[in-house]
């Protein structure tokens, strides 16, 4: 059917118009987008009862920067549906902060929790987001070859590892692709992404 | 139902969640789609898109004159959107695109439509560039000036982008049979 000129035939104009118009967005990108709009002071949540779930998380806030790795990792009761079992390579994302991380104001912490759920929830849906846990703050301690303890130098202005996420992603791409879309990197964090050795 | 115009004056006055979420529960699937076609077929990054554009257009809803549909206006802020995740550097590449629109295709044998690409997969292997105007000029029916306009290109580029994309497709797309008839596998 090549043709010598560029206009389409009727039968392209019919096939291009039963082309579908939607397409059903991923469960958890509402939410998500929501919680973003939410961090950004555009939109105000509207005030419920605070149930038990709520009141873990607002606790966790007070210490756990990345409540949404806790809960996927330990409150594994949540909304969003186990993942799938499959063999898609893993990676481990680790996430950094630095100087330039933008740290929540007082009182913003819970919408920074919530943001960094729903963007987990939602990975968790589609099967991405494994689990994940923040690193309490505080020293980190190296044992050495000789088996000897000791603190690890942590210099002002250098960033350190403040938690991690594990995902399953069909390729490194995508995996990266997924760690962009993390709001960690939004407020200024960095994000190692690491494929697991399969065992 | 509530109007856009109800909807979006409760999101721009109060900041009203219930009325964003109507908005957004409206026009995403639409918005969606568009960002699939121009990510060819890239879900993490039709993702952001979308998103990215729900937070510009509700940064700017306010000053929004309403002289078009509300989802034209998603519309063009999803292509600027798109324009930016592509300057950086966030999406499928040009060099993987190449990969991907040289490698052989699924041709469509006599013997049976399972072997066929259809449509949808053909116009996601098209090279970005092929793509974009493709899917804002025979999808979403957007004039060479009017794509001129949101890609910052001249309209004589679309024209010419919008050729070779024609051309790519009915490459891929025959033999055997025509786009209308692939249709029912996408």
């Amino acid at each position: 059917m090549m043709r010598s000129d560029d206009e389409l035939t009727p039968e392209e104009r019919d096939a291009l118009a039963r082309l579908p118009r939607e397409a059903d967005p991923p469960a958890g990108m509402e939410q998500a987008t929501v919680a973003a709009l939410a961090a950004r002071g555009l939109l105000r949540r509207p005030r419920r009862p605070r149930r038990r779930f709520d009141v873990v998380l607002a606790l966790a806030a007070s210490v756990l920067l990345f409540a949404g790795g806790l809960a996927l990792g330990r409150l594994g009761g949540g909304t969003a549906p186990a993942p799938p079992a499959d063999g898609r390579p893993r990676f481990a994302l680790f996430l950094y902060e630095g100087p330039e991380y933008d740290q929540p104001a007082p009182g913003a912490m819970d919408q920074r929790v919530e943001e960094y759920v729903a963007w987990a929830s939602a990975k968790r849906t589609d099967g991405a987001v494994e689990g994940g846990e923040k690193l309490k703050d505080g020293d980190e301690v190296a044992i050495e070859p000789d088996g000897s303890a000791g603190t690890v130098p942590s210099p002002p202005g250098e960033a350190r590892l403040a938690g991690y996420f594990l995902i399953r992603a069909a390729d490194q791409r995508t995996a990266l692709e997924i760690a962009r879309s993390c709001p960690h990197v939004r407020y200024g964090g960095r994000i190692v992404v690491r494929e697991i050795e399969p065992t | 139902m509530r109007e856009d115009r109800d909807l979006a004056a409760a999101v721009v006055r109060s900041g009203d969640e219930a009325a964003f979420r109507a908005l957004y529960r409206r026009h995403t699937p639409a918005l969606y789609r568009l960002a699939l076609r121009l990510g060819g077929g890239d879900e993490p990054w039709a993702e952001e898109l979308v998103q990215r554009s729900w937070i510009r257009a509700v940064e700017g809803l306010g000053a929004f004159g309403w002289r078009s549909a509300l989802p034209t206006w998603l519309g063009g802020i999803a292509i600027n959107c798109a324009r930016e995740l592509w300057r950086e550097g966030r999406g499928r590449d040009e060099a993987l695109d190449e990969v991907r629109d040289e490698a052989p295709v699924a041709r469509g044998s006599p013997a049976g439509p399972e072997d066929r690409i259809d449509l949808e997969r053909a116009i996601e292997r098209l090279p970005q560039g092929y793509r974009q105007v493709f899917v804002l000029h025979d999808v979403e029916g957007y004039t060479h000036e009017e794509i001129g306009g949101l890609l910052g290109i001249e309209a004589g580029t679309s024209k010419s982008q919008l050729s070779h994309a024609r051309r790519r497709l009915r490459s891929a797309l025959e033999p055997p049979a025509s786009w209308g008839e692939r249709r029912g596998s996408g």
